[in-house]
């Protein structure tokens, strides 16, 4: 029952997975291109300078909203659907606990962006450790991090959105998340985030309880 | 001993501060086939939705099964067959992948049910569901319902949107699934003539209230239209809906024949015509013309 | 499940307003911390105040005596030998000292420190300029090193180790009596200097290490300082005249210069309170013959007069932290608040800041306020209770959230 689920899941999501998965592509191609101009232009010795010593971000800024992107994409692609004549009726009354419907629809969403993230990253090590030593590598990983982190509970707070049956609800809801998320953003050294980490994980956490929240409102039949 | 497969208790709900339903109780037995009619705004939505468990009623409760059911067990979900309004099924599955997902939940599958009512509908096995006509999809709601078996079958509005021959195909398959005596189903429909071939039970429903609960036989049988001419109609709780029409007056009644008669009589009616009646004017007679 | 959930979120609301309302507020109320601006003068021999927003009389002694604008520039002749330069006032001497203009600035310092520059992310490469260039001006090498359990250098170009550079520094580093792996190494690498001193490095003794490339060699030198002190970090300076490396900062709050003196490292402590590297924020203006330093912290600004050429104390004053409107209003409203950043340190993390008694009567108000409304008694005691430890981002997040309905 749970592979039907996931199944069902799949086949809402794979469209938006796809298309995830060719926007990421194509972001590992463009920071690939950009890092290969910045040495052709400036030289090595320049682009290692100026991140050791003024601690430039080296890739393309997009990075930063890139994984959030994917997260609505995939949130959208698979609560919509459920929300559209209501039809979450149905997936709430197959023959299993709700929770437990509901969790794997959700970690069926975050299997897909961690697949997608983790090899983002695996591909961009891959690409850049031709370029830059582990050290620049791992400095460039410690600021993206929490752009990639934001994407879990983002997805969350896109189905918690979804699910949510009353308009107005729906829109403090995206404006608690987005305050929520602005934690993942905020400007800071490489390295920064180490010990925010617990926090994350809080956050994916509470982020996880948030579309129960709203599936028992639905249940209640809140308009 | 003949359980009761569908009860509800008291049940009082607001929209708001406008009231839907104030007390409302009544039950379904097993094996009946029960129709809920009532006018816009009468509240046979929100019994529906209550009894999906989709809607928590201010107080009181509706019981599947004797389970609560806003929060029925996994073993008795599987029993219970809903159909939503508009056929609503996951339209984003192929006839295939719908009937593959659904199969893996019951055990009882009858995929035979299934296939059998998808080879009328001329549709090919990889067509999604989204793009097939409102008659398709219904057929398409009503095979997998049919293939999962329930014991009981909850079903909002089912000829909703449907032409004349999906209708009748729709009621008609109900009919032979209930057959056996086991299966109780529960449906409202806008269109009482579909209902008429189909149920045994028949609930009406007024502004927050039930005012009828009959078996449908036994209205169409002994609620009839009286036409006379004379100076007003009989007046008490016996004549339902009495209105001047032209020269003549028209009015309802439980009441045998005879009985109605001698009450028209003390009314200086005369030249008094009486019909029987469809389930539908029955339902108009009932609860009046808007 | 829907009770937990809601419990969950209404936490979770909760800290987003502790951390989202404050940081607002904070923004509005921003003004610049208002420390009057002190300054040790070499003629009068006293430590002034000096507030140009009075136009009369800009200058005080902490002795009482006012002074106008136009007698402030002479008296502070360390601090205003440009102004007085351009006015053709200046002396040739103080306090017998004689002076010139390009040994002012060569005796000129301004050091800045704060504690988020120790308490940061450690850099794990680091440039090493050439400190003796034939041309003027630094270049940047093609190579950086990275210094943990060894010393490599790996080339720009082709992101590979040099073997032969780093196996010469790494002897270097053997015959210097350097124990790996490295606790810290330190500098301040930048192309925008006049020269450059390399990197200081804590070994695993805690001995401090100097190392430099001159000439495309290594020099690696045990300063010897951990003989003086037990060393905790250090920030280098380069000051114009070459008479120190840096800042010794030592785990006692212990404060040093390492005097560079007849080729060797001399550490030289400054006479000031101890420093508590974790909080202190220090500024040091110092001229040919004084150091003026102050070290601020939440409690207030502690100044002191060092000679410069001993370092030891001439003069000093407190002036206790002025409230700024963010406090004022805390004290009021936020009986506690989350920050997820600090000014004394570069790592982010949830923080609970209190701030007194008085905000907790804002509290009891806004509580008593939303057990007032309409509702049941149950609900209204656990509003009431929520509001009481949360304030005003409690009552925030349960107008946020949707009512919880319980069914019986």
């Amino acid at each position: 029952m749970i592979r039907a689920i996931c199944y069902k899941e799949w086949i809402k999501t794979r469209r938006a997975f796809l298309l995830s998965a060719i926007l990421l592509a194509a972001y590992v191609a463009y920071a690939l291109a950009h890092t290969g101009s910045l040495f052709r232009v400036n030289g090595a010795v320049a682009a290692w300078g100026t991140t050791i010593l003024k601690e430039t971000f080296l890739l393309p800024s997009a990075l930063r909203w890139i994984p959030l992107a994917t997260a609505l994409v995939i949130g959208l692609a698979q609560f919509v659907p459920e929300l559209a004549e209501r039809r979450l009726k149905l997936t709430l009354h197959l023959p299993l606990p709700e929770t437990r419907v509901l969790s794997i629809m959700l970690l069926h969403g975050l299997a897909l962006l961690l697949a997608l993230h983790l090899a983002t990253t695996l591909l961009l090590w891959l690409v850049l450790a031709r370029y830059y030593p582990a050290e620049i590598l791992l400095d460039l990983g410690w600021r993206a991090l929490p752009w990639f982190a934001a994407a879990l509970p983002g997805y969350l707070f896109a189905a918690w959105a979804c699910i949510e049956p009353s308009w107005i609800r729906r829109v403090t809801n995206a404006l608690a998340a987005a305050g929520a998320l602005s934690a993942c953003y905020l400007d800071a050294p490489a390295g920064s985030y180490l010990t925010f980490l617990p926090c994350l994980a809080l956050l994916v956490a509470a982020a996880f309880c948030a579309p129960f929240q709203a599936a028992a409102r639905f249940k209640e039949g809140i308009q | 001993m003949e359980e009761n497969v569908i009860e509800c208790e008291r049940v009082t709900h607001y929209y708001g501060s406008r009231l839907i339903h104030e007390e409302l109780s009544f039950e379904v037995k097993r094996g009946k086939i029960l129709g809920l009619l009532g006018k816009n705004g009468t509240g046979k939505t929100t019994i529906i939705n209550i009894l999906n468990g989709y809607l928590t009623p201010r107080k009181g409760a509706c019981r599947l099964f004797g389970e609560d059911s806003a929060r029925l067990s996994p073993a008795t979900k599987a029993r219970v067959g809903l159909l939503l309004e508009g056929h609503v099924q996951h339209a984003y599955f192929n006839v295939d992948q719908i009937e593959r997902f659904y199969s893996s939940f019951y055990p009882r599958w009858r995929s035979d049910a299934y296939r059998t009512l998808l080879e009328k509908l001329q549709v090919s096995r990889a067509q999604k569901i989204n793009t097939m006509s409102r008659g398709q999809r219904s057929q398409v709601a009503l095979g997998l319902l049919f293939a999962q078996d329930p014991e009981l079958l909850v079903l909002d509005d089912f000829s909703m949107g449907l032409d004349p021959g999906y209708r009748r195909l729709f009621a008609e398959y109900l009919k032979e699934y209930a057959a056996d005596g086991n299966k109780t189903i529960f449906l409202t429909s806008h269109i009482i003539q579909d209902m008429e071939m189909l149920i045994d039970d028949c609930i009406i429903l007024d502004y927050g209230r039930v005012l009828l609960h009959r078996p449908a036989a036994e209205i169409l049988e002994t609620f009839r239209r009286y036409r006379f001419a004379g100076p007003a109609a009989p007046e008490g709780p016996d004549f339902h809906n009495s209105a001047r029409v032209g020269d003549r007056w028209e009015t309802y009644s439980f009441l045998p024949p005879a009985e109605v008669a001698r009450r028209l009589r003390d009314v200086n009616a005369r030249d008094m015509q009486q019909e029987r009646l469809s389930l539908e004017d029955a339902f108009i007679g009932l609860t009046g013309k808007y | 499940m829907k009770k937990t959930a809601h419990l969950i979120l209404l936490l979770l609301a909760t800290a987003l307003m502790a951390w989202l309302l404050p940081l607002l507020a904070r923004q509005s109320t921003a003004a610049p911390e208002r420390y009057p601006f002190v300054y040790y003068s070499s003629l009068l021999r006293e430590l002034c105040i000096i507030d140009y927003s009075d136009d009369e009389m800009p200058l005080a002694t902490l002795s009482g005596k006012r002074f106008s604008e136009a007698e402030c520039d002479s008296l502070l002749p360390l601090f205003n030998f440009r102004q007085l330069l351009a006015d053709g006032k200046l002396p040739d001497a103080v306090d017998g000292v004689e002076i010139t203009p390009p040994l002012l600035r060569s005796k000129t310092i301004i050091f800045r420190h704060n504690p988020a520059d120790f308490a940061s992310p450690p850099r794990r490469l680091h440039v090493l300029f050439e400190s003796m260039p034939r041309r003027l001006g630094l270049e940047m090498p093609p190579d950086v090193f990275r210094l943990q359990e060894n010393i490599e250098f790996i080339d720009c170009e082709s992101n590979r180790v040099n073997a032969e550079k780093s196996a010469r520094f790494q002897q270097a580093f053997a015959r210097a009596g350097y124990r790996f792996p490295a606790r810290w190494t330190t500098g301040n690498p930048s192309p925008r200097k006049a020269y450059d001193e390399g990197y200081f490095s804590l070994d695993a003794a805690g001995k401090l290490f100097h190392l430099k490339m001159v000439n495309g060699k290594p020099h690696v030198r045990d300063t010897r300082a951990d003989a003086v002190a037990e060393i905790a970090h250090f920030a280098p300076f380069e000051p114009a005249d070459k008479r120190f490396y840096g800042f010794i900062f030592g785990r006692r709050g212990d404060l040093y210069i390492l005097e560079a003196r007849d080729g060797g490292y001399h550490p030289l402590r400054l006479d000031l309170d101890s420093i508590d590297v974790a909080r202190d924020r220090l500024v040091i203006m110092g001229n040919l013959l004084y150091w003026n330093v102050s070290v601020t912290n939440d409690s207030g600004r502690a100044y002191r007069a060092l000679r410069a050429a001993s370092l030891q104390r001439v003069a000093g004053h407190f002036e206790p932290r002025p409230p700024d409107p963010w406090q004022r209003l805390a004290a009021w409203i936020f009986p506690a608040y989350l920050t997820l950043d600090s000014p004394d340190d570069a790592y982010l993390w949830p923080r609970l800041h209190h701030t007194g008694r008085r905000a907790w009567a804002f509290n009891f108000l806004l509580a008593a306020a939303a057990a007032g409304l309409p509702g049941n008694r149950r609900r209204r005691s656990f509003h009431f209770a929520y509001i009481l430890v949360a304030g005003i981002a409690g009552a925030i997040a349960l107008l946020l959230l949707p009512r919880l309905t319980i069914n019986k």
